[in-house]
């Protein structure tokens, strides 16, 4: 009896097993180069991943295999046609968690049209797991017309619409319904809108934001270069090849990096740099010099972010911010060998002792470290490194006070340490001068950084500043064009901060608004016709002689935070807008909520893109900001009337 | 339990809360203080004499580095390289930001933003940071405070890397933190459960899209609809 | 008499079809090329070109047509290692790196071999690059794949294209050594038609007379 039962327990058992085991198989649970059709089984446009014919980018699958088992051969195949790596361009790595990346690095198509893409992964067992996704190889036409030798991206971080509008009002003025004049960004010919959204949030950060010119893909918010996968490593994610890289290769065209931010930052390390952590700045850093002087022909890298650049041992001085990789918070760089193999570059180590600016003089750059290490150059040079400040620059306001009296020197600032720190159109100058004396032309990115920085900070006077000094920066490429027709220039930005407004004009007098009570400065804001005209007057340096004028203008913030507003310029810099004026100032409260430091934040408002010269006409109509990588490279590739 | 004990229980529970609700309220120093009967700080009530140590040496911030900068990396000055090891006494700010590493705070010489989501360790903020150790004690960590601090404590240079990827060159080992304007001493340490504002350290992005076993036939945001079945473009 | 003198006339014409004649470009220079086994029927030129697609009013094209670029500067030679695109060629070569070069036929020809040598670099438009040949009516009679990332890449092939009026050159490369065999085409072109038929009918009247 007993055994009959026990019999009949285990027959079940097994028959259980047997169940549980049919329906354990492996599953492919990430399918790069990403898309709809393996996110949501969705083979319609838009298509999410696209490519330039013979932009290289690699394939990836993260694979979950059964407890216990492995994964022993994948197969990726395009269009049914099943992919050969490269020697050594391809690996199964386990991951961890049972779980298997499978990529094959380098890869290009030279069709144009819509791809898909099967994995189909190999378990120990012999089950089989598969994944179907696509991406479109863009058509670019050939023969269109001359092609642009030429082209900068130049790139007001944060800047929406409104701040254009606010830095029109200060530096040119409006009377009587028209403006007195306009900016150098309003005199280029062609102006469309453009959708800022990252692959995974309708708010981006500057990372994607910026990824998206230099590789005409998506990009996770604060990834560069890549796209995401399932590692910690920073390092490994399936990469996307630059636009540097690739006019490199096939035109022999340089690179230039120009930031006011520190340049291990977003926005530059996005032009020529592949990791899934923008703040790996060790790594970011070293790779600038092991992959983009190597093999995208860079030429030109300036800005701040000294700290980087010096060994952590103090050999060449303090101040180094030099981290190892055995940290999660910073990074140095090693890259797994297909990465090696794949796309042919150095597997790069751990050395916080590295002397990079040495190592870059070595590579033939002249080492700028101020305005007149600027100033000092033959003009012969073809390689240009400039290192301004050990962080961020600082901003044009303060720059600007500290040159028109020296001993001004704002609190908070670095302008102590680095007196002598150039302006934007100082240093656009003398990118434009290395780089044009390549025949095969030049792409070169310029960002105002700060206007974004400022406008987190709301400290309105410093980032409507700095949009002006961005717009003189824009003069500089637009007078280049005009000598130079075959260069095309693109102005826009990687996504608005900050939810700027402005909501009208102070109806006091700036000595009125210093002795109002505070519960009273909310009763100055002069709306619809008490706005009136704000005047400012702009002094011999080009800037505003000050800004704090009599019925000035006035802005609002819509993506903020707490802060207390008195109207007036704050002497200090980079103080929080919680810990600024807060006797002097009135509370106006916020909606962002969370932890740590309290700002105002990126919006997911579309933003303005400006266009002039060789090819401009494309850049008109509402388009997606990765549409502007196409656009600029039909110019480049193929040519435009 | 009867009604007659209830009436006498009711009361005491109820006031024993008001009692730890008005004891949360409190003070937060003199909650501390009332706990650690050996506190770094000297263990007094608040507003007594200020605290005094002769044997501290002010050191400015803008006297720490030689400046303006060379073209390289920054020099410390003179007087800085006398004081590693000695004690000293700094007055500045604190910056609020909360250190992946409880026991550590940045002082600055002015009050300082700094958003570690949006920068990560891309900042503005001065080589002449100071980072300040002040140790946990009862899972009491230093929390942010807005006045303006004077600091004493054992200096110490050198290049270190931090827990949270941070280089630090300027040290201190804090002994004692003082209201720079009265020199009455303050309790820097708050129970780290009570530290709502403590940022959340940033974890590394694992590259969240989103998960792709979400069942595409229930809902494709794509096409706003709720079944595959009925796609607009097939009406 | 006269019928033989139409006659001689009709075969005259055809005969002037039969003749190689081969245009040889080194691009010393400029894009004038050396005229050698007979004589040009009709002019070539060279001019950097575009694709246009729309006719004078906005409308599109039937077919999209090269046509000169006007704005453009002229035809330029010179050595690729001076960009960099490869080692040195003595000589010089066509500088069709930033535009493609477009030769026309005033008249159209019969195309019976072509040549062509590319730079020693592997810089070059990695996709689609064909030098293309097209009748009159902007038809693409013919096209040959060219790699420019192949260094010192060459094309040497018997043809047999009729009517030709245009060859392209694409962009992003230097050229040399380039050769085209041809000679005045027997295709009749709308115009053609109309001239051999007035020649004809001219001759029969002749000999009506007689």
């Amino acid at each position: 009896m007993k055994l009959q039962n026990s019999g009949k327990f285990i027959a079940v058992i097994t028959g259980l097993f047997a169940l549980g085991n049919a329906f354990a198989a492996p599953t492919v649970t990430r399918l790069n180069p990403p898309s709809a059709l393996f996110t949501y089984a969705d083979a319609t446009p838009p298509y999410i991943s696209r490519f330039l014919p013979a932009q290289r980018f690699d394939l990836q699958a993260t694979i979950q295999a059964d407890a216990g088992k492995t994964i022993t051969s994948v197969v990726f195949k395009v269009n049914g046609s099943p992919v050969t790596a490269a020697s050594g361009a391809s690996a199964i790595t386990s991951i961890g968690g049972d779980k298997f990346s499978a990529t094959i690095r380098g890869y290009s198509n030279s069709t144009a049209g819509v791809k898909t893409l099967v994995v189909e992964a190999t378990q120990n067992d012999s089950l089989v797991a598969t994944g179907t996704g696509n991406f479109e190889i863009a058509s670019i036409t050939l023969n269109a017309g001359r092609k642009a030798k030429n082209i900068i991206w130049l790139i007001g971080d944060g800047t929406g619409i409104a701040h254009r509008t606010a830095a029109r009002i200060v530096s040119k003025g409006a009377s009587l319904g028209k403006s007195n004049d306009p900016l150098a960004i309003d005199t280029l010919p062609v102006t469309g809108i453009v959708v800022t959204h990252s692959l995974n949030s309708i708010v981006t950060d500057s990372a994607p934001g910026a990824h998206c010119y230099s590789t005409g893909n998506k990009a996770n918010n604060g990834q560069e270069g890549v796209f995401p996968d399932d590692t910690t490593d920073k390092w490994d994610n399936p990469r996307i090849e630059h636009m540097g890289s690739y006019l490199a290769r096939t035109q022999g065209k340089w690179l230039g990096i120009v930031s006011t931010a520190d340049v291990e930052d977003a926005t530059p390390a996005a032009f020529a740099v592949s990791t899934q952590d923008r703040g790996a700045g060790t790594g970011i850093c070293d790779m600038y010099l092991d992959e983009a002087v190597a093999n995208h022909n860079l030429h030109v890298l300036m800005g701040g972010g000294r700290k980087w650049f010096l060994p952590l041992d103090g050999s060449a001085g303090a101040g180094s911010g030099r981290v190892n990789s055995s940290t999660s918070g910073g990074g140095d760089y090693v890259v797994p060998s297909d990465v090696q193999a794949g796309w042919s570059v150095p597997a790069g180590s751990v050395d916080p002792n590295r002397n990079l600016i040495a190592d870059f003089q070595t590579a033939g750059f002249y080492y700028a470290p101020d305005l007149a290490g600027l100033n000092a150059m033959t003009g012969s040079e073809t390689k240009l490194l400039g290192l301004f400040n050990s962080g961020h620059m600082d901003v044009s306001y303060d720059k600007i006070a500290h040159r028109r009296n020296s001993a001004t020197i704002a609190p908070g600032s670095l302008i102590a340490t680095y007196p002598d720190q150039p302006l934007l159109e100082e240093m656009t100058d003398k990118a434009l001068t290395v780089l044009s004396k390549n025949a095969n032309g030049f792409v070169m990115m310029i960002e105002g950084a700060s206007i974004d920085k400022q406008a987190h900070n709301m400290d309105t006077e410093r980032w409507v500043h700095d949009a002006i000094e961005f717009d003189k920066a824009v003069a500089k490429c637009i007078a280049f064009q005009v000598a130079n027709p075959d260069t095309l220039i693109i102005v826009t930005a990687d996504h608005e901060c900050a939810g700027i407004a402005i909501s009208g004009g102070s109806t006091v007098t700036d000595a009125a608004l210093q002795s109002t009570a505070v519960g009273s400065l909310k009763g100055i804001v002069g709306t619809y016709d008490n706005a009136k005209f704000p005047a400012y007057t702009i002094a011999g340096d080009g800037y505003p002689t000050t800004m704090d004028v009599d019925y000035r203008m006035i802005i609002g913030y819509a993506g903020n935070s707490d802060r207390y507003e008195t109207w007036r310029s704050s002497p200090s810099y980079n103080v929080s807008p919680q810990a600024r004026n807060t006797t002097t100032g009135y509370l106006v409260t916020g909606q962002q909520a969370g932890t740590g430091v309290q700002s105002a934040v990126h919006t997911a408002s579309d933003i303005p893109l400006s266009a002039g010269g060789r090819g401009a006409a494309a850049f008109t109509g509402v388009f997606d900001n990765t549409d502007a990588f196409f656009k600029a490279m039909q110019a480049a590739i193929g040519g435009a009337k | 339990m009867n009604l007659k004990s209830l009436s006498f229980v009711l009361p005491v529970i109820l006031l024993t809360g008001l009692g730890l609700l008005m004891l949360a309220g409190k003070d937060a120093a003199t909650v501390a203080q009332n706990r650690d009967s050996a506190a770094g700080a000297s263990a007094v009530a608040p507003l007594a004499a200020p605290y005094v140590d002769s044997s501290s040496v002010a050191l400015k911030f803008e006297e720490i580095f030689v400046t303006p900068a060379g073209p390289k990396g920054l020099e410390y000055t003179a007087k800085t390289r006398a004081l590693d090891g000695k004690k000293v006494a700094l007055t500045g700010f604190m910056l609020r930001n909360d250190n992946i590493d409880a026991a550590i705070f940045f002082f600055c010489e002015t009050r300082h933003a700094y958003d570690e989501r949006e920068e990560g360790l891309a900042d503005s903020l001065p080589p002449s940071l100071v980072q300040v150790i002040l140790p946990v004690k009862k899972n009491s960590a230093p929390a942010w405070r807005q006045e303006k601090l004077t600091l004493y404590g054992t200096l110490e240079l050198g290049p270190r890397q931090e827990q949270s990827g941070r280089v630090s060159h300027i040290r201190l080992q804090c002994d004692a933190v003082t209201d720079a304007a009265t020199g009455v001493p303050l309790e820097l340490r708050k129970p780290v459960a009570l530290q709502l504002g403590r940022a959340i350290p940033i974890p590394s992005d694992l590259g969240a899209l989103p998960p792709s076993t979400t069942p595409p036939s229930f809902f494709n945001p794509r096409r706003n609809i709720n079944s595959t079945t009925h796609h607009p473009d097939k009406l | 008499m006269k019928k033989i003198l139409s006659i001689v006339a009709l075969a005259a014409m055809c005969a002037s079809s039969q003749a190689a004649t081969v245009l040889s470009y080194s691009f010393t220079s400029d894009a004038t090329p050396a005229v050698s086994g007979g004589s040009l029927v009709g002019t070539v030129s060279a001019a950097y070109a575009y694709i246009e697609t729309v006719d004078a009013n906005g409308d599109p094209l039937s077919l999209p047509s090269f046509r000169p670029d006007l704005t453009a500067p002229a035809i330029a030679v010179g050595d690729p290692s001076a960009r960099g695109y490869g080692a040195p060629i003595s000589g010089n070569a066509l500088d069709a790196v930033d535009q493609a070069v477009l030769f026309s036929f005033s008249a159209p020809q019969d195309i019976s071999a072509f040549a062509l040598t590319l730079d020693n670099s592997t810089i070059g438009t990695p996709f689609g690059t064909n030098v293309e040949f097209y009748d009159s009516q902007d038809a693409l009679l013919y096209s040959i794949l060219v790699d420019q990332t192949v260094s010192g890449f060459s094309v040497n092939q018997a043809l047999s294209l009729m009517g030709v009026s245009k060859v392209v050159l694409p962009s992003g490369a230097f050229y040399d050594n380039a050769s085209l065999t041809v000679a005045a085409s027997a295709v009749p072109e709308p115009s053609r038609v109309l001239l051999m038929g007035l020649f004809a009918g001219v001759a029969v009247f002749r000999r009506r007379r007689a």
